[in-house]
C-alpha cells in the first residue's frame, strides 16, 4: 500500500530535527556517574603559574604567587587540611604605582608561604566594571539574572588555598596576609571534604570573629 | 579549527588514556543533542527514562572507548549503544504480545495532537525502532538488521507496517498497531 501519503510521511520524517537540547542537569549527572565509576578523573587546576599571576596582578592590581598546586598535592604524603582564604574588599582606585607595590607585597607573601608548603593555589577575580557584574543562574530555568550594580558579594576579589594544621593556623596565616593592610577582610573556610566548615573572619580592625 | 571527526579522535584518546573530564565534556556536548533526540524518539518522548538511557549509554561508551576501532563514525557507534540501552528498557517494561508487537503501546491523544512526533511516539517499539532508524536516521535495512538482530527482509516488512500504522494515526484512523508482520 505504498502511495503518495507514504512519500509525504517519509519526507516529513526526514525533516524532523536531528538534535534536541538535553536537560540542563544531565551533563552533570552523567559526569558524576562516570566519576563514581572511576572512569573520569576530576579536573585538577592547572595550578598557579607565577607568570600568570603576576600578569593577573598587573591587570587587577593584586598579585597571588605560588607554585604548582598539583605538584604540591601529589608530593605531600599526609597533606594537612586545606583552607580557603576568601579575600573581600580592600582599597580600590589605587594608582598604578600603588598597584605595583601592592602586587609585589601579595606576591612576596604568597611566594614565601608557598616555599614553606602553606600556600598551594589561588585566583584573583576581575575588578573591572564589567567583571563585577553578577550572573545568577538557576537550574531548570532559562533565565540568567545579571546584576550590573551588584552590592552583596561584589567585593569578593579572590582567594588563596592554603594548607594549615587547624583553623587557628589558617587564621594566623590570614592575619599575616597583606590584604588586611589595604583595608580588606579575609574569610577563612575549611575546604570540603573536610568536616563541616567553620567560618571565621580576619580583618585588621576587628580581629578574628 | 578541528573538524568534528578530528576533535572526536583527540577527545577519545584523552578520555581513553587519562579519563580526561574536559575531553569527555567536549564529546558529551558534541554528541548528546543528537543522541538525546534519538533516545527520545526511541522511548516515545521525553521522560526520566530517556535521561537514564543517555546516561547509561555514556557510561558504557566510556567503559569501552579504548576498544573503539573507528570502523564507523563515533556518532554511529554511540547511537548503537543508545539503541541497545533503549531495547533493554523496553524488555524490562514491556511483555511483548505473541506477534512480537507491543499491545500496550502508548496512545497519543491524536484528536488534540496530530503531530508527527506524537504519532511516532505512539507506535509500538518494534515499529518505532525500524521507522526511526530508516526514515529519520538514514540507516539501510542491512544496518538495521544487524543492529536489531533480524533479517533485512524483516526490517523492510516492519518499515512497511510502521509507515502504514503511522499514516493511520496521522489520518485519525484507529491504530493498527496490532497488525501482524
Amino acid at each position: 500500500m505504498q502511495d503518495q501519503s507514504d512519500d509525504f510521511v517519509t519526507a516529513a520524517l526526514r525533516r524532523l530535527p536531528r538534535e534536541m537540547t538535553p536537560p540542563p542537569g544531565l551533563e552533570h549527572a552523567t559526569v558524576a556517574s562516570l566519576r563514581r565509576a572511576g572512569l573520569l578523573r576530576s579536573p585538577l587546576r592547572a595550578g598557579f603559574n607565577l607568570m600568570t599571576w603576576v600578569l593577573a596582578a598587573s591587570i587587577a592590581g593584586i598579585a597571588f604567587v605560588g607554585g604548582s598546586m598539583f605538584a604540591t598535592r601529589l608530593s605531600a604524603p599526609e597533606p594537612q587540611p586545606t583552607y580557603a582564604l576568601l579575600l573581600y574588599g580592600g582599597s580600590s582606585g589605587d594608582d598604578s604605582a600603588t598597584h605595583a607595590n601592592r602586587a609585589g607585597e601579595y606576591g612576596a607573601w604568597a611566594a614565601a608561604n608557598h616555599a614553606s608548603g602553606r600556600v598551594i593555589g589561588g585566583e584573583a577575580l576581575g575588578t573591572s566594571v564589567a567583571s563585577l557584574a553578577v550572573h545568577t543562574v538557576a537550574l531548570g530555568t532559562d533565565s540568567v539574572i545579571v546584576d550590573d550594580q551588584p552590592t552583596s558579594g561584589s567585593d569578593f576579589i579572590g582567594y588563596f588555598l592554603v594548607h594549615a594544621e587547624d583553623s587557628d593556623a589558617a587564621v594566623a596565616l590570614a592575619r599575616d596576609c597583606p590584604h588586611l593592610k589595604y583595608g580588606g577582610r579575609i574569610v577563612v573556610r575549611r575546604v570540603w571534604p573536610d568536616p563541616p566548615p567553620s567560618v571565621v573572619v580576619a580583618s585588621q580592625d576587628t580581629g578574628v570573629r | 579549527m578541528l573538524s568534528d571527526g578530528d576533535a572526536d579522535r583527540r577527545d577519545v584518546r584523552a578520555v581513553s588514556a587519562n579519563g580526561d573530564e574536559a575531553a569527555f565534556r567536549s564529546l558529551y556536548r558534541r554528541h548528546t543533542p543528537a543522541l538525546y533526540a534519538f533516545a527520545c524518539r526511541m522511548m516515545g518522548g521525553e521522560s526520566p527514562d530517556v535521561d537514564d538511557v543517555v546516561q547509561d549509554a555514556w557510561l558504557r561508551a566510556v567503559r569501552a572507548i579504548g576498544e573503539f576501532g573507528w570502523r564507523s563514525s563515533l556518532r554511529t557507534w554511540l547511537s548503537s549503544i543508545v539503541l541497545n540501552c533503549c531495547r533493554e528498557r523496553w524488555r524490562e517494561k514491556i511483555q511483548p504480545s505473541s506477534d512480537g508487537l507491543d499491545s500496550a503501546a502508548p496512545t497519543a491523544d491524536l484528536n488534540l495532537r496530530l503531530d508527527l512526533e506524537a504519532a511516532v511516539a505512539a507506535l509500538p517499539p518494534g515499529y518505532r525502532a525500524v521507522l526511526i532508524l530508516h526514515d529519520v536516521e538514514g540507516y539501510t535495512h542491512d544496518e538495521i538488521a544487524e543492529r536489531l538482530g533480524m533479517q533485512p527482509g524483516t526490517s523492510k516488512s516492519q518499515l512497511f507496517h510502521a509507515r502504514r500504522a503511522l499514516r493511520n494515526r496521522l489520518s485519525g484512523d484507529a491504530p493498527s498497531a496490532t497488525a501482524s508482520t
